[in-house]
């Protein structure tokens, strides 16, 4: 298997990347978002209106439904490698 | 001298709140509100940081018993927050959780203990007091200060009311998932159902999946005040939503497609808000059923030299309207949109020479100018911005930007240029701004990298 580092995506981090680029009209190479910067604030930049839509986008491409007092959520969207982890333990497709 | 008291209906044991789960009765409320008000300073002013919609009210009521006056920021930036309290140095903050201004004394508010039931007076308001100060960003890009005196908060209340008939004697139980910290927020969670007896729930319900189960464990009837990117969201899940009396929206415009889908899930009746900072709700209309805004009673129109302006015995003096509206009669209108230097992004309104403004106010910025693409219906559209900042990166300015305006305002993405191509009279013109993001190289960067270092 090949050899990653902490910073490098996986298969399934560059495909949610593809996924948010898309969705949020993002002016970034997918594959150039690192998985450890946070999503929201610094970083990426992202908003509460990208939160909805995210989570529109997830629950259309993996049945995950986001909730906001799901205790896990701040952790949810710290990163795109937590919140990948979270689509994977709750995909329901 | 007029005054009106805190709850509409004043019941002892009818619910007023449920926070935590719990329902809170108007003397539990009362107790409440007794009990903070003797932990606030000497003051005049107050910034409510509360999260929770049941501790801003709790601290709201409070400021108010004690003749103070609460500041409604309209972002949370620091650079607002220090313009406010250079402005208003009299100034504390209140909070339930872990924010807090620099500089400023602030009070925890700890509602955990159960107050006593005891029946108290319901407290009574001076009509004329200034019981909030809502801020717009202005044009100068210092926030401009609106004035919302307690008599004209309980009037738009009450008028709010009556264009939402319900059959009496059931309770009533509001959901948001709005925020309490602005003039709609604070006008249709806070003191419409204070006035019209209805409860309020204290959380903020984010995602549909939140709204949905909220919704659920509140008995109908229930009445939900959203926006128009909760109700699409909603929309577009599959949740399943209990009956909902009422929605209401506002923030910006819902189209009848979107109104239709919701009434269809919702079992309900949308009901639109219109209003503004200045001057708060001032006309609703089902959307579904009417084209045209129905102005709220004893709201008249009049003309002025560039638009409209309402007046109301309430108003000290007629408020102009910022949006372009056409009169059908003396009671009703349509919106013909918005003036091209205002922007609205998912209900959050800013003038683009304010944003302007505070590009140019960031060390090393040379020249430069915020600019709307063409906007959308399906997806929010985002500002751009054009920037001249030798030597400056695209994230330096971000940082910048965002101790100064609301994030939803910061710029998707920045171009970095030599020069802002200005015309003979010093303006930026569309058709300029087009050429140069069709110029712009079409592959895109990550935000950390400056496009000419």
């Amino acid at each position: 298997m090949e050899e990653r580092s902490l910073s490098d995506q996986t298969p399934f981090e560059t495909e949610i990347a593809q996924l948010l680029v898309t969705t949020l009209n993002l002016k970034v190479e997918p594959g150039e978002i690192p998985p450890l910067d946070p999503l929201f604030g610094e970083g990426l930049g992202l908003d509460s209106i990208d939160a909805l839509e995210i989570a529109l986008v997830i629950h259309q491409h993996y049945g995950y439904k986001l909730r906001s007092d799901d205790p896990d959520n701040a952790t949810i969207f710290s990163s795109l490698r937590s919140l990948c982890e979270a689509i994977q333990k709750n995909r329901e497709k | 001298m007029t005054h009106s008291p805190l709850l509409g209906p004043y019941q002892p044991h009818s619910t007023v709140a449920w926070f935590n789960g719990k329902s809170m009765s108007a003397g539990m409320v009362l107790s409440h509100v007794s009990l903070t008000r003797k932990q606030l300073p000497h003051k005049r002013y107050v910034i409510n940081l509360c999260q929770d919609r049941y501790a801003f009210l709790i601290g709201f009521a409070a400021a108010l018993c004690r003749n103070q006056t609460t500041l409604l920021p309209p972002n949370p930036s620091s650079e607002i927050m220090q313009q406010l309290t250079r402005e208003y140095p009299d100034c504390y903050y209140v909070t339930d959780g872990q924010e807090e201004i620099a500089g400023l004394d602030g009070i925890t508010l700890n509602l955990d203990t159960s107050p006593d039931h005891t029946p108290m007076e319901n407290p009574q308001f001076q009509d004329s007091h200034v019981a909030a100060i809502a801020f717009t960003s202005g044009t100068t890009g210092t926030p401009r200060p609106n004035p919302k005196t307690w008599g004209s908060m309980v009037q738009i209340a009450q008028k709010t009311g009556e264009s939402l008939p319900l059959s009496q004697g059931k309770p009533v139980t509001v959901v948001a998932t709005v925020p309490h910290q602005h003039m709609y927020g604070l006008e249709t969670t806070i003191m419409l159902p204070l006035q019209k007896g209805w409860a309020i729930h204290s959380g903020r319900p984010f995602f549909p999946e939140d709204i949905a189960s909220i919704l659920k464990e509140q008995p109908s009837p229930r009445i939900l005040v959203s926006t128009p990117i909760h109700l699409r969201a909603c929309v577009l899940t599959e949740s399943r939503f209990p009956e909902v009396t009422y929605t209401l929206s506002a923030t910006a415009p819902l189209t009848r497609q979107l109104a239709n889908q919701v009434e269809e899930l919702l079992h309900t009746t949308m009901v639109e808000i219109y209003g503004f900072a200045e001057a708060g709700t001032i006309a609703t209309r089902q959307p579904i059923r009417e084209n045209h805004w129905t102005l709220l009673p004893e709201l008249t129109l009049e003309s002025q030299t560039d638009g409209h302006a309402v007046n109301t015995p309430y108003f000290p003096e007629p408020v102009s309207i910022p949006d372009t509206i056409q009169p059908t009669n003396l009671q009703q209108f349509t919106l013909e949109g918005r003036p091209n230097h205002l922007i609205n992004i998912g209900g959050h309104r800013a003038s683009l020479d304010a944003l302007n403004l505070s590009l140019l106010s960031i060390d090393g910025v040379v020249d430069g100018a915020f600019y709307m693409p063409e906007e959308k219906e399906e997806s929010i559209t985002r500002l751009v911005a054009f920037v001249v900042a030798p030597g400056k990166t695209v994230e330096s300015i971000l940082s910048a930007l965002r101790t100064k305006i609301a994030s939803v305002f910061l710029p998707r993405p920045v171009y970095l240029i030599e020069t802002l191509p200005r015309n003979h009279t010093g303006k930026f013109l569309r058709k300029d701004a087009e050429a140069l993001m069709r110029e712009q190289p079409c592959h895109a960067r990550p935000p950390n990298q400056a496009i000419n270092p």
